[in-house]
């Protein structure tokens, strides 16, 4: 009974210990010229750069929105913060096969064993969008909050 | 030693929750929520996007050199979401933090904004109750 249990515990440690994802892409790993790790599966297609369209494109139209909240110097700060810390982690991060990208899913072009959409793109871009969020929830709040106020001063 | 485990939790927990203790006992009411709300919704935005970025198998995990914790979510390392909900809460504590900075070493006027807006509904207000409007 307790073997059965033991097998039973070991069993759903087997299946909990990694991604099911892992034991697919392990026989695939392989490093290029510049001994950046890679794996390549499927037809080519850069979906990295294609998925982050819609993104940019809801970014623009919230950040033209809350453009007259957004403190300029506070968000160039943040997003060189952003740019120099996640190069150097996802640097270290792919050079130590934490995660590995698809070669047939990326542009192309590496930035330090990153592919390039990633500073280009990921690196600022969902940081000013997550930002500008929160401005257009707070003056949305703020406005809903006040304009309450008002009526029940008018009433 | 799960690395990626201990590098989310350095470079975005750690971090944000120094940043909290800062930034929370200066912002509003309204700022907290809306802090909170952002959250939640960008909780939700990065687990859909997780699973649609796995589905295109554009990038994936190997465990080659440092193992994962161990603890998945539908297949997918928990390791990923303290990354992405990990940066939902560090990037807008980072820029609320800038901007109290620059308040404070620039003197750039709270709720500029916000005052303009009050001023216009007391006139509008004070013009109501005359039987102005």
């Amino acid at each position: 009974m307790l073997a059965a249990f033991a097998d039973w515990i070991d069993s759903v440690r087997c299946y909990c210990s990694a991604s099911r994802f892992i034991w697919l892409l392990r026989p695939l790993v392989r490093l290029n010229v510049r001994a950046v790790p890679f794996y390549l599966r499927g037809a080519a297609c850069p979906w990295w750069l294609l998925i982050a369209m819609p993104f940019i494109i809801a970014m623009m139209f919230l950040v033209k929105k809350v453009r007259k909240r957004f403190n300029l110097r506070a968000t160039i700060a943040m997003v060189i913060i952003s740019e120099v810390m996640l190069i150097c982690w996802v640097h270290h991060a792919v050079m130590n096969q934490e995660w590995v990208y698809n070669k047939a899913r990326i542009l192309g072009p590496l930035f330090w064993g990153i592919p390039i959409e990633e500073p280009l793109i990921y690196y600022w871009a969902p940081q000013v969008f997550v930002v500008a969020t929160m401005l257009y929830i707070h003056s949305k709040l703020r406005k809903s909050k006040r304009k309450a106020l008002y009526a029940s001063q008018g009433n | 030693m799960p690395r990626y485990f201990i590098e989310s939790v350095c470079f975005f927990w750690l971090p944000s929750i120094l940043m909290y203790a800062y930034v929370s006992r200066l912002m509003t009411r309204f700022k907290l929520e809306a802090f909170y709300i952002n959250f939640l919704i960008w909780c939700l935005i990065t687990f859909v996007f997780e699973y649609t970025c796995l589905s295109l198998d554009i990038w994936n995990f190997s465990e080659k050199l440092y193992p994962l914790i161990g603890i998945n979510i539908f297949g997918v390392p928990l390791e990923e979401f303290l990354f992405w909900f990990g940066a939902a809460v560090f990037f807008p504590l980072l820029y609320l933090v800038f901007d109290e900075a620059d308040m404070k070493l620039f003197g750039r006027k709270r709720n500029k904004r916000a005052s303009v807006w009050i001023c216009k509904g007391e006139i509008r207000h004070a013009r109501r109750l005359r039987g102005l409007d």
